[in-house]
C-alpha cells in the first residue's frame, strides 16, 4: 500500500485518500442540490481537492502552498461522534460580501442589522450547511452519525489560524470553489481530527468502498 | 444489446464503484476516461453501447462532453451519474439529450433498473428502424 510521500507523518495510503475524495465529492453535490433550492440558483460546484497534512506543518502548508493571508472569513463549528474534531471553513472577505450580495437580492435589511451582522448571519448559515454537507454526509456515507455545536463566525479575522490547531492533530483540507449564479465564492474547508478519529475514518473507508 | 460500455469519472474510486454494480449476468467490455474531453475522444473512438458520464470533472465538464457527444451522434445513450441532483442541472441534462440521470453514489439496483430502461429503449429503436425499411 503506497504512502502519500508529502505527508509522510499522516499515514494515508492514495487509495484512501481516493476514497475519501469521492466521499466528499458525493457530499458536496449533495449540498449543491440543497443550497440550489435555497437560493434557487444553479450552484457549481469545483471538483473538491482533499489534502491530509499533520497539524504541525499546518503553518507552514497555509502560507506556502494556499497562500492564505488574512483578513478572511472564519466560521468554527465543533463535530463529535466516532469521527469528531473541529471543522474551519475560510473564506477571503471578498467572497463573504458576494455570498451575502447573492443571498440578499430583496436588500432592504441592511439599515437594521448592518452588513457585518447579516455578513456573520449569512456565513454562519452557509458555514453550516457546507459543515454539514461534509461532516455529516461524510458520517452518513459511512454509517455514523455526528453531533455539532453551533457555529461561529469570525469576521474579518487576521490572527492566524494556526493557533487553533493542535500539532498532533490531523488537518483533512478540503478546497472547493462554488459558483453561485455568476459570482465566484471561493472557499476552503478544514477538518481538524485527533488520531483516533483519523483511524476510525480510514478504517470506515475501507468499509465503504468493500459495500459495492 | 449492451455490450461495450463507456465509463467517464475523475475518480478512479467511482469508476471502481460503477464496474462494482453492474449486473453480473453477463461480460461488459469496459471503457474509462478521467475527464470529459477525454470522455468524449473516447466516445467517438470506441462508438460505446452505453455511456455513463459525470458531471463535475477537471479539463472539460459534463455537461459540456455530453453536449459535444449528443451532436456527434444523436442516438447517443448516456447516463449523467452524479451526486449533484439540482432540479436545473436535471433540466440541463435531458434537455442536452442525456437518456437519464441517476445520483452518486449508484446501488447495484440502481444500475441494474437504469440499464434495463436503456435495452428497452435500444429495443424500440430497433423495431421503429425495422418497421421504416
Amino acid at each position: 500500500m503506497m504512502i502519500i510521500p508529502n505527508s509522510t507523518e499522516v499515514p494515508i495510503s492514495e487509495d484512501e485518500k481516493d476514497i475519501l475524495q469521492e466521499v466528499m465529492n458525493i457530499s458536496f453535490g449533495q449540498v449543491a442540490a440543497e443550497l440550489a433550492e435555497i437560493i434557487d440558483v444553479l450552484v457549481v460546484l469545483s471538483v473538491p481537492n482533499v489534502t491530509v497534512v499533520p497539524g504541525k506543518d499546518f503553518q507552514n502548508y497555509l502560507s506556502k502552498k494556499l497562500k492564505l493571508s488574512p483578513p478572511f472569513n472564519v466560521i468554527e463549528q465543533s463535530f463529535s461522534g466516532k469521527l469528531s474534531g473541529i471543522a474551519f471553513l475560510v473564506f477571503s472577505s471578498e467572497s463573504g460580501k458576494n455570498m451575502v450580495a447573492i443571498l440578499d437580492e430583496e436588500g432592504g435589511e441592511d439599515g437594521i442589522q448592518g452588513i457585518d451582522q447579516l455578513e456573520k448571519e449569512t456565513l454562519m448559515e452557509i458555514g453550516n450547511m457546507l459543515t454539514g454537507a461534509c461532516v455529516g454526509k461524510i458520517a452518513e456515507q459511512l454509517d455514523e452519525v455526528v453531533y455539532y455545536t453551533l457555529p461561529r463566525v469570525i469576521l474579518n479575522s487576521s490572527s492566524s489560524l494556526i493557533d487553533l490547531v493542535d500539532k498532533d492533530s490531523v488537518v483533512i483540507l478540503v478546497k472547493t470553489e462554488f459558483q453561485f449564479a455568476d459570482n465566484d465564492v471561493s472557499g476552503f474547508l478544514f477538518l481538524i481530527t485527533n488520531q483516533d478519529s483519523f483511524q476510525w475514518l480510514k478504517e470506515a473507508l475501507h468499509r465503504y468502498i468493500e459495500q459495492f | 444489446m449492451i455490450n461495450k460500455i463507456l465509463m467517464v469519472d475523475d475518480s478512479e474510486v467511482a469508476l471502481k464503484i460503477l464496474k462494482r454494480c453492474l449486473p453480473t449476468d453477463k461480460e461488459y467490455e469496459c471503457v474509462t476516461a478521467s475527464d470529459g474531453a477525454e470522455g468524449v475522444e473516447a466516445y467517438k473512438s470506441e462508438k460505446p453501447d452505453l455511456t455513463f458520464l459525470d458531471l463535475t470533472m477537471p479539463v472539460m465538464d459534463g455537461i459540456e462532453a455530453l453536449e459535444i457527444i449528443m451532436n456527434y451522434d444523436a442516438d447517443a445513450m448516456v447516463i449523467v451519474c452524479t451526486a449533484d441532483s439540482q432540479k436545473k442541472v436535471y433540466d440541463k441534462v435531458m434537455s442536452l439529450g442525456a437518456f437519464m440521470m441517476i445520483k452518486k453514489p449508484p446501488s447495484k439496483e440502481s444500475i441494474k433498473a437504469a440499464m434495463m430502461q436503456v435495452l428497452q429503449r435500444l429495443k424500440e429503436s430497433l423495431r421503429n428502424n425495422e418497421s421504416s425499411l
